[in-house]
């Protein structure tokens, strides 16, 4: 498996963040502009924003929240690979060596 | 599941649980094979392993967990959407759409004299 920074899965790993994602690929935006489209109070977005910025998801500057693309890509290549292995472990022949195994 | 993606990545989110996922992935495993592996206690795993099934992630077949295929493609999609939107965005679609439109015009003047002529 591809080694993706813990930190980047962490900072999925919550609706809301997922939420302030969406919403900043289309345009990078202020915690206020957030705050108002997604009807989050302030301080939830700007607690938020700062842990998707610790993860190296977005940077924050000059008020203004931006993803950084690059960063999507490691978490990407992890499900391409998991989808790869589970097509793989999924496959018959191996799933009745398994079962033999007893493993 | 209503949001497989989300019930996933939220799955995902402690690193033990992850940790059990993989070797999941890599290998259909067994509760006891999966509890001698990590440092965590078999109730712990147990616990983790329930988690990973409920969120799509794992199914038992015969006592054997398996990693299921189905969430990992919208997976991979929600992360490929992420990534274009973030990098290229609507600039480029409208771009992408403009551009064949253009072409659809030009086919269509191409066409339209052949008709004529025939």
């Amino acid at each position: 498996m591809a080694a993706a920074a813990p930190d980047l899965f962490r900072a999925l790993a919550d609706p809301v963040r997922r939420r302030l994602l969406e919403s900043l690929v289309a345009a990078p935006a202020s915690a206020g502009d957030l705050s108002r489209r997604l009807a989050i109070p302030r301080v939830n977005v700007s607690h938020h924003l700062g842990v998707l910025a610790a993860a190296g998801l977005v940077e924050l500057r000059q008020r203004q929240a931006a993803v950084k693309p690059g960063a999507l890509l490691p978490i990407r290549r992890y499900f391409d690979e998991a989808l790869t292995t589970a097509a793989i472990t999924n496959s018959t022949p191996l799933r009745a060596v398994s079962r033999q195994a007893r493993l | 599941m209503s949001d497989p993606v989300g019930a996933a990545l939220d799955a995902l989110g402690d690193p033990t649980r992850r940790e059990l996922y993989e070797r999941i992935l890599a290998r259909p495993s067994r509760i006891n094979g999966l509890a001698a592996a990590v440092t965590v206690t078999r109730p712990a795993v147990s616990h983790h392993v329930r988690v990973l099934k409920d969120a799509g992630l794992v199914r038992e077949e015969d006592g054997l967990l398996v990693a299921t295929v189905d969430p990992l493609p919208q997976l991979r999609t929600y992360f490929d959407r992420l990534w274009f939107e973030a990098s290229v965005g609507e600039g480029w679609l409208r771009e992408r759409f403009a551009v064949s439109r253009r072409l659809q015009a030009m086919d269509g003047e191409a066409a339209a004299p052949r008709r004529r002529t025939a």
